[in-house]
């Protein structure tokens, strides 16, 4: 889950773009935590998390939520995808008063999280800052992929999948729904953000309607 | 990976899902390239194929390593973990694993889309050991380090290929400079990419001097960052 720190996008992209790790330690309070990383799940959901999923059995998208708390064991490691702050600060609250004892990391755009912080009295610790991507970036797919591929931060969602996704959407052989829904299929974990997917989508149908009237 | 041919019907479904394009149809059937394939196993767990053609061998080292280190739901024999690396920073108001005065680096190789072999993860650590840098005795990646103070690995498994590995560690924060010029050298030398993760501990006064260094040395700064709000305590 380094990776969430990668997600690519334009801020204004990220804006509706948010995860929360819950996660026990090793030595420190792993024993016994599988009543809390369930209740987290709870929360999650009342929250309106738009995924979550626990990284050894599967994502909410595909096995539903029932089976995704069900499989969660002492130390199991899951998170939860929000799409706008709100819902951030309110499991933040929900959290901070049934001090659940696990860590929890958040993710967004710098500024929101500490924004997320500060309403909820919470005190930033440690940070993780993204340098970019490094080395031979002209193998890398265009932007607008590379949106989708890195929300899955294990790198499961294939370039070649997203292309075709992209050319079923522009060719009308498929909903934006339908479309989110096969794209967050490979990503396990349940990091990718069907809401930030669908307006991608929409921006890619858009984008080439304005080719198609171009070339008329 | 491998397909049962008797139980592949060639529909070609599969093929997009293949995060290094190993599979191809060939006489109406699909195939899998093993030397493309990383064995992360998305062809079989996205259950798109119907009839159940896929299947997972045992695999023996060096090429286990594939699967250690690409398929998410593998734990590493190391670590017992599922997933990549390490808890990182995630636990750090627990595990205190960095400090203040400290930087974490997390240099996370074939991330993203591009994949890498060991050959390329040498190099960057074999650089990063020169430079003052101290690995993370837990992170699976130290673990099958022949020697970490040098950063070397078994060389039965360079031309291994995998989704991605991430090398972890820190160093005193007056080395970060020295890093980042070492990483920038070492980049123009691999044939993948790295995400490069930067941890540090927050100051008092709200500040992330890391950052800042970095910042001031002219690297750009993603706008998006994690941290943990302690809330972990010990049970």
């Amino acid at each position: 889950m380094t990776h969430t720190i990668h997600r690519y996008g334009k801020p204004e992209d990220l804006e509706y773009d948010y995860s929360i790790i819950f996660i026990s330690a090793r030595n420190f309070n792993r024993q016994g935590s599988q009543p809390k990383i369930r209740r987290f799940l709870e929360l999650a959901q009342k929250h309106h998390a738009v995924n979550f999923g626990n990284m050894e059995a599967g994502s909410v998208l595909v096995i539903g939520p029932e089976k995704v708390i069900e499989a969660v064991k002492d130390g199991t490691t899951v998170q939860a995808v929000f799409s706008n702050q709100e819902d951030v600060v309110n499991i933040l609250s929900d959290l901070v008063k049934e001090d659940l004892g696990l860590s929890v990391v958040v993710q967004g755009l710098e500024h929101r999280v500490r924004e997320c912080c500060m309403r909820t009295n919470l005190k930033p610790h440690t940070w993780n800052h993204s340098l970019g991507i490094w080395g031979k970036t002209e193998l890398l797919p265009e932007p607008e992929v590379l949106e989708v591929t890195t929300m899955c931060g294990h790198g499961l969602v294939a370039v070649s999948l997203v292309k075709k996704i992209f050319e079923d959407v522009r060719n009308g052989k498929t909903t934006l729904k339908k479309a989110a829904q096969k794209l967050a299929k490979p990503c396990i974990c349940g990091m990718i953000n069907p809401v930030r997917l669908e307006r991608l989508l929409e921006r890619v149908m858009e984008k080439s309607l304005v080719v198609e009237e171009e070339k008329k | 990976m491998i397909i049962n041919q008797e139980k592949c019907h060639g529909c070609a479904l599969c093929v997009p899902y293949c995060v290094t394009n190993a599979i191809t149809i060939v006489n109406k059937k699909a195939i899998i390239d093993r030397e493309l394939c990383v064995e992360c196993s998305v062809c079989m767990q996205v259950d798109v194929c119907k009839n159940h053609a896929f299947e997972e061998d045992e695999l023996e080292w060096p090429r286990s390593i594939r699967r250690t280190y690409s398929n998410v739901m593998s734990k590493h024999p190391q670590t017992g973990m599922t997933g990549r690396g390490t808890p990182e920073m995630k636990t750090n108001e627990l595990t205190g694993k960095y400090k203040r005065g400290e930087v974490g680096l997390g240099v996370e190789l074939g991330r993203p889309d591009v994949c890498t072999t060991f050959r390329d993860v040498e190099k960057v650590a074999k650089m990063l050991a020169a430079s003052g840098f101290t690995f993370d005795h837990e992170a699976p990646t130290t673990m099958i380090m022949t020697d970490p103070t040098v950063g070397s690995l078994p060389p039965e498994i360079l031309n291994e290929r995998v989704i991605c590995v991430i090398l972890e560690g820190k160093a005193p924060t007056e080395k970060l400079p020295v890093l980042l010029e070492g990483l920038k050298k070492v980049s123009k030398e691999i044939d993948t990419v790295f995400s490069l993760d930067v941890i540090t501990v927050e100051e008092e006064d709200g500040s992330v001097p890391n950052i800042e260094i970095a910042r001031r040395l002219g690297y750009p700064v993603r706008p998006n960052a994690k941290t943990t709000v302690g809330l972990g305590r010990p049970a």
